[in-house]
């Protein structure tokens, strides 16, 4: 069989066809909608907002090409205008959560970071059913802003935690935020709580032993770093001789001669460094 | 069959003016399907013209649906989730209202519950690649399926994005999907990937649009891996392989994004043979769209190369499945290329052959299981639905045509069989993956094709569904295996 010709789904045979309907039906600001989508799916970003501008033009309410054309806005670089053009929107339409996420996305583009970080807040408290990336992108912005943010990020990655079912992307930022602020006690915490159901638990002991490490908690922390070794051997061999393992074998090693050597004073870790009790 | 109830009915229409009846009665107009399946639980969807409750009955055969579960919640969008099953059993059931069942009770409304996670079993795979087309030509890939599968039963179907066109709305997708795939969505979990076409009207920051609507997918490590937190990327366990589904169209792909990071932690975390990942843009493609072109579809192709190619291949990825470029193109066995092809070094092919048992050798991965950069089979299967012209001429692909058709997938023990069937039921391509040193004619896995394979290759001949004995898997001991393990002997 042969290709055809310029088939249904290509954007060019749509705007050809929305374009004749156009010359014939100049008043439907839903056909100039519908064209610009085309546009825009080709990156013709000046005729496509040409065509949102068109449909707003011809019905005022017309929100779906509003916030079309503030995407458009947003893809090409110009999110100031992006601003503008949805806090049109929200004035007529305050509550609807998608709103509010091009608002958040269009403000951070901007560069303000704090706003943005609000708007973020703003569409989860709205959205049915938000997913990991804004919990991540709003924890982001707050952390960045120092201060007391960071444990405001921490408080928002928390309710996406819960919210989403613990997806890992958001653990391991809280994590990561964590360790910066120094509440090492509450990351450890975390990385036991993934290891209840990770099926290989010797990278995340690893991460473990180095927290404690971090938090001076040195003879846990050679323990740990043990434990980690011991799930390695446990491995069946086909797990137990891949690069990857032995890489994380070499990295635990060396992890643990530099801890029980900068502890050599401390016969505890030695003897748990070495097998021993303690 | 449901005659009790038929007959209860009867004896209603008897006694009720026929407007009335009809008023509250619901037709199934949509499924039943199956969603999110598990060792011990899977989810049903229906969808009736008008609300009702639900219920499914379920048990050890048609006529033995002597287990139900209820919701008294009336509704057009039926979705019951049955848990507490036994794994690797077959179920039969039916569905319908709290008073009436309205479909099942019959040999075509079945399930077998995934094996636990790790097992070795016989898996069979049905893969379609934009196929959201209701023209003749697409229902023949449908067709022709089901007449190559026979009896096989199809223990996971994936769907590689653009399921419905034109713009995924939920009248598209019932034409594309529901209508087309019959015999297949009561009997056999689907598991899709988001196409740029289904983006056209869903968007997965929100989770809005048919494209979430239609699907019940995982995300909270339900069905193996790591808990993503949305149904835009997920990933599941069956048998011996990890699957993982990633959505290149409308979520961050940035390294330090949720998916990418998700990704690293939940590919790193299986202790499966085998890893399989798929979703709609390909990495790899000469066909309609071109992977080396940053501005085909706004640089996605190169960030899932680029960004999520490393992560796959540093956790030992075995083959990834992509659609996008309507045609059909296989890649030899491949590692570590994350450029434009005029960055492909011969380094990077670690095997130039055509991959089958009986023409160059199969492609052989040194370790039985994950283990970093043994290399990959890259597969764009997006031809089940049309055909749109390309060069066709990616260095990296072994083979690439434009013929409509589907992607059957065998997996047994350390080894894995590719086909690609066309639309009339022929065969297009044939590749073979095989870990662990074990090679095809070791049909008992003892490291020597000898006499005791022999053994087994003739005590099985002929017929054969699947069985490791039909080294070629074309559905049959013969001729063509004998030869494979002579060639293989010593």
């Amino acid at each position: 069989m042969t290709a055809g010709p310029a088939s249904a789904h290509d954007p060019s045979f749509h705007i050809a066809e929305l374009t004749a309907r156009l010359e014939r039906q100049p008043e439907r600001a839903d056909l100039y909608w519908r064209r610009g989508e085309q546009y825009r799916a080709l990156q013709r970003w000046d005729e496509a907002a040409d065509d949102f501008h068109a449909a707003v033009r011809l019905d005022a309410d017309f929100a779906d090409a509003a916030l079309a054309l503030a995407r458009t806005n947003l893809d090409r670089g110009r999110p100031d205008e992006a601003v503008l053009d949805v806090e049109a929107i929200l004035a007529r339409r305050p509550d609807a959560a998608s709103v509010w996420l091009i608002y958040a996305q269009a403000l951070e583009g901007a560069d303000f970071s704090a706003q943005a970080a609000s708007a973020y807040g703003d569409y989860l408290e709205r959205a049915a059913a938000p997913g990991p990336e804004v919990y991540l992108q709003r924890a982001r912005l707050l952390a960045e802003a120092g201060g007391d943010n960071p444990a405001e990020a921490l408080r928002c990655l928390e309710d996406g935690i819960e919210r989403l079912g613990g997806p890992v992307a958001l653990t391991l930022e809280a994590i990561a935020i964590e360790d910066r602020m120094g509440r090492f006690d509450d990351a450890v915490r975390r990385i036991d709580g993934i290891l209840v159901t990770a099926n290989r638990k010797e990278p995340w002991l690893a991460r473990k032993a180095a927290l404690l490490a971090e938090a001076g908690r040195c003879t846990e922390a050679v323990a740990t770093y043990r434990a980690a070794l011991e799930q390695i051997s446990a491995l069946p061999q086909r797990l137990r001789r891949a690069a990857s393992t032995d890489a994380l074998r070499l990295e635990i090693e060396r992890a643990l001669a530099a801890l029980v050597t900068a502890r050599s004073d401390e016969p505890a870790a030695r003897a748990a460094a070495t097998g021993g009790s303690s | 069959m449901i005659p009790r109830h038929r007959r209860a009915l009867g004896v209603l229409m008897a006694l009720l003016p026929a407007p009335a009846l009809l008023a509250q009665i619901p037709v199934i107009t949509r499924g039943p399907y199956l969603q999110n399946a598990t060792p011990d639980a899977i989810t049903i969807r229906w969808r009736t013209d008008i609300a009702s409750s639900s219920r499914i009955a379920f048990g050890a055969a048609p006529e033995l649906l002597l287990d139900e579960l209820t919701s008294a919640m009336p509704t057009t969008e039926h979705e019951l989730r049955l848990t507490g099953l036994t794994a690797e059993t077959m179920y039969f059931y039916a569905v319908g209202t709290m008073t009436e069942l309205l479909a099942g009770g019959d040999a075509l409304h079945q399930f077998v519950t995934s094996p636990p996670p790790g097992q070795d079993r016989p898996v069979r795979l049905w893969v379609i690649g934009d196929s959201g087309r209701t023209t003749q030509a697409a229902f023949d890939v449908h067709t022709s399926y089901m007449a190559f599968a026979g009896a096989r039963r199809t223990d996971v179907w994936l769907m590689l994005g653009d399921n419905a066109y034109n713009i995924g709305t939920d009248a598209e997708y019932q034409a594309a999907v529901f209508d087309k795939h019959t015999d297949l969505l009561p009997q056999t979990p689907l598991w899709p990937t988001y196409g740029n076409h289904d983006g056209f009207s869903a968007d997965s920051a929100t989770q809005t649009g048919p494209y979430y609507d239609i699907f019940t997918l995982p995300t909270e490590g339900e069905a193996g891996g790591m808990p993503s937190g949305t149904e835009a990327y997920y990933s599941f366990d069956f048998a011996n392989i990890h699957f993982i589904c990633l959505d290149s169209e409308d979520t961050s792909r940035a390294a330090n994004g949720a998916m990418m990071t998700w990704l690293a932690a939940d590919v790193a975390d299986t202790t499966a043979d085998w890893v399989i990942a798929f979703w709609h843009h390909p990495p790899y493609s000469k066909g309609s769209h071109d992977s080396d072109n940053i501005f085909d579809s706004t640089g996605r192709m190169f960030d899932m190369r680029e960004i999520a190619l490393p992560i796959l291949e540093d956790a030992g990825v075995d083959l990834v499945l992509t659609g996008h470029s309507h045609s059909y193109e296989r890649s030899f066995l491949l590692d570590s290329h994350y450029g434009a092809s005029d960055t492909l070094l011969p380094s990077m092919i670690l095997d130039g052959g055509d991959g089958w048992v009986g023409g160059d050798g199969a492609y052989a991965k040194a370790t039985a299981g994950p283990t970093p950069h043994e290399g990959a089979v890259h597969v764009v299967a997006g031809a089940s639905g049309n055909l749109s012209a390309g060069t066709l001429d990616h260095p990296v692909m072994q083979v690439s045509f434009l013929i409509m058709g589907s992607l059957v997938i065998d997996v047994d023990g350390n080894k894995l069989w590719g086909l690609y069937l066309d639309n009339q039921g022929q065969v297009q391509d044939r590749f073979m993956l095989v870990k662990g040193g074990i090679r095809p004619g070791d049909i008992d896995q003892s490291a020597h094709v000898n006499v005791s394979d022999l053994l087994d290759l003739l005590a099985a001949w002929g017929q054969c569904d699947a069985c490791a004995e039909d080294i070629d898997r074309s559905g049959d001991v013969g001729v063509s295996d004998l030869l494979i393990l002579l060639a293989q002997w010593g």
